[in-house]
């Protein structure tokens, strides 16, 4: 895997420099009020980064909140945005921005991605198939595409107030996170809450690195790397290639049941 | 015009539904439809149920609104060619290779954009109208705000949920059941992750279930907003459930055609859906996001009841014959009401069995009973226990 082709996701400025000492160029910013589920930033603090860089935004957004995306100064060095709503896409597809689709959990098969690929710049592969839909996938797209490689998976997206609401209900002082498991299995998911809602991640990172090196990498457009709630020295082990604990690989080798009946 | 629509599991549920008002019905054929587990309906009888429902004047909208996955792809294209085959009025759509498919092969078919899009704004409206989009089934959590600004900006015909169970989070954003048990929630297969109860960091319970949606006090104003499709959740719900829900927005509807809607009504309107939904419904994102008032916390309260005493099979010479659903016996005070009929009361004095003998009770789902009724009874018409007083209209 080049690390000219990693997209790293910033989660502390602090740590920009000494990722770019790791060899990575290519920088992704989660916009403020605009993404959901990561440590986002302001137009000003993006700004000031200087160099070409990505922004994430993330969120299903109402008319009103993209009125107000349309009014933003957008600074001279962001090369394009990655997004999960069609009216934001439709509201910029004619300025002069890559736009890449990223709808979490919904681009799961070829025809699907071309079909966004005849409107965007490249596509999120969803982290929910296996190896061998992606590697078709792959084999079939019509343009470069975004391998999401490293990083705790968000599975769940809600506009509601979970965690908030639910402590409120106890009139007990309120949380924005919540760490949680399912009784009698291993399973662990996180709850983060903002102002625009609620997101869930499941506890172990999801790192695709090993299958990422056996794909063809004309086909892919850049490795994401999601740092979010990882400390620098993670992703540095991530970006040197070694191994990390707390790992899975996914839905990579588990096929997920299509009917209740198929079990 | 305002469509009542409804959910159709079944070709009985589908029957009761046109019968108790529905004016189109949206089911699934055994592939590529979101509710898995039910019955659902197999070519032949998709064709029986596009029969049926044009010889009332009626639709069938068919969900084609799984999330693909490469091997799902084959026999989709013949698929919706058998759909348009049989006349269904549209399909009901999320992922957008479908609709490039009968772009692609020049289907006729009617689309509807599912909810699973989670459609908020009028841009991503714009764009799939563009993509030859007839039909919007908004997100769930599109505001009233939300909703008068996409139909003042597009004119497209809005189909919104109006009754019934909820995701926590936005229709497909959601893969907790493919990581709790490796069911494809995208598929058909959700486990209702959202509705166990987790345990935090401090061994504390920990829930995010949300109540029902409910919007009977909001028809009005979604009518004046410009919906044109009333959408009720559940194809996996009894003939009662559908028949009560159907029986109350019809009437609500009516009642706001003819400006004769009154605050008492809504407020016996929503006894008898809260009644039948078994669990607490609310207007959820319409006026104002949800608070904790809006969700349940210590488990799903559900009072099972089985208000649902009987079906009418036949009325004559004062005597309805009933086949038995519930527990009921002499001295009992019930309702029954119909697809057309005024609802009406009375108190059971007699019971006969199959065979004419005198009874004091009911106690065998499916039974075959008669019981003097001193009021016409529709055919399919049902009996329930008496809750609530009818509403008398001043």
């Amino acid at each position: 895997m080049k690390k000219g082709k990693i997209l790293l996701n910033i989660s502390n400025l602090n740590d920009i420099e000494k990722y770019k000492k790791l060899g990575i160029s290519n920088f992704l910013f989660p916009l403020k009020d605009y993404s959901i589920g990561y440590t986002s930033f302001t137009l000003e603090e993006i700004s000031n980064f200087g160099c070409e860089c990505y922004i994430l935004a993330n969120r299903l957004l109402k008319d009103t909140e993209i009125d107000e995306f349309l009014k933003l100064n957008i600074p001279k060095n962001i090369k394009g945005f990655i997004i999960e709503d069609t009216g934001l896409y439709y509201a910029l597809k004619d300025k002069e921005y890559e736009l890449i689709n990223f709808q979490n959990h919904l681009n799961n098969n070829y025809i699907t991605i071309n079909y966004w690929l005849k409107y965007f710049t490249s596509v999120v592969i969803s982290t929910d198939i296996t190896s061998e839909e992606i590697e078709k996938i792959l084999k079939e797209s019509s343009k470069p595409l975004i391998l999401n490689t490293v990083g705790y998976p968000m599975i769940m997206y809600s506009r509601r107030h979970l965690v908030s609401n639910f402590y409120k209900n106890l009139k007990e002082p309120v949380r924005s996170k919540e760490d949680v498991v399912i009784p009698n299995t291993e399973l662990s998911f996180k709850f983060v809450e903002s102002e625009y809602g609620t997101v869930a991640f499941d506890k172990k990172i999801i790192d695709l690195r090993q299958f990422a090196k056996t794909v063809d990498e004309s086909k892919i457009k850049f490795f994401l790397f999601n740092t979010e709630f990882m400390v620098f020295e993670t992703v540095e082990q991530l970006i040197k290639g070694n191994t990390i604990e707390n790992s899975t690989t996914g839905f990579l080798d588990k096929k997920t049941i299509y009917k209740v009946g198929d079990i | 015009m305002i469509e009542l629509l409804s959910p159709a599991g079944d070709m009985e549920r589908l029957k009761f539904a046109y019968l108790y008002g529905a004016d189109a019905v949206y089911l699934g054929g055994t592939s590529f439809g979101l509710r898995a587990n039910a019955t659902n309906f197999d070519d032949e009888e998709l064709k029986t149920a596009v029969e049926y429902a044009h010889n009332l004047k009626k639709k069938v909208y068919v969900t084609v609104n799984i999330v693909f996955h490469n091997e799902d792809l084959d026999g989709l294209c013949e698929y919706l060619k058998f759909l348009s085959s049989i006349g269904v009025d549209a399909v009901i759509v999320s992922d957008p290779l479908v609709i490039s498919t009968i772009k692609k092969e020049n289907i006729d078919l009617e689309i509807h954009l599912s909810t699973q899009a989670s459609t908020l704004n009028s841009r991503a409206v714009k764009f799939y109208m563009n993509e030859g989009v007839k039909r919007i089934v908004l997100a769930r959590e599109a505001s009233r705000e939300d909703i008068k600004r996409i139909k003042k900006e597009t004119g497209v015909d809005l189909e919104c949920f109006i009754q019934g169970a909820m995701c926590t989070s936005f229709s497909g954003r959601c893969v907790l059941s493919n990581y709790a048990t490796n069911r494809d929630s995208n598929r058909g297969g959700c486990a209702q992750v959202c509705r166990w109860i987790f345990k935090n960091d401090e061994n504390r319970d920990f829930t995010i279930m949300p109540k029902d949606l409910n919007m009977i006090t909001n028809i009005q104003s979604m009518i004046e907003d410009g919906v044109n499709s009333f959408k009720i959740e559940g194809r996996m719900r009894s003939i009662y459930y559908i028949a009560t829900v159907l029986h109350t927005y019809k009437k609500i509807i009516d009642k706001i055609m003819t400006n004769s809607l009154s605050d008492e009504y809504i407020k016996y309107a929503e006894n008898i859906i809260n009644r039948v939904a078994n669990r607490e419904s609310v207007s959820q994102f319409y006026d104002a996001l949800p608070t904790e008032n809006e969700q349940y916390y210590s488990g799903r309260k559900e009072e099972s009841n089985q208000d649902f005493l009987g079906l009418i099979l036949d009325y004559k010479d004062q005597m309805a014959t009933i086949e038995v659903r519930n527990y009921f016996k002499i001295g009992d005070r019930v309702q029954i009401f119909g697809p057309t009929m005024k609802t009406q009361e009375f108190t059971i004095e007699k019971i006969y069995d199959n065979e004419g003998n005198d009874i004091d009770l009911c106690n065998h789902p499916k039974e075959i009973i008669k019981i003097p009724v001193p009021f016409e009874c529709e055919i399919n018409s049902m009996m329930r226990t008496k809750v609530f007083d009818i509403f008398t209209e001043i």
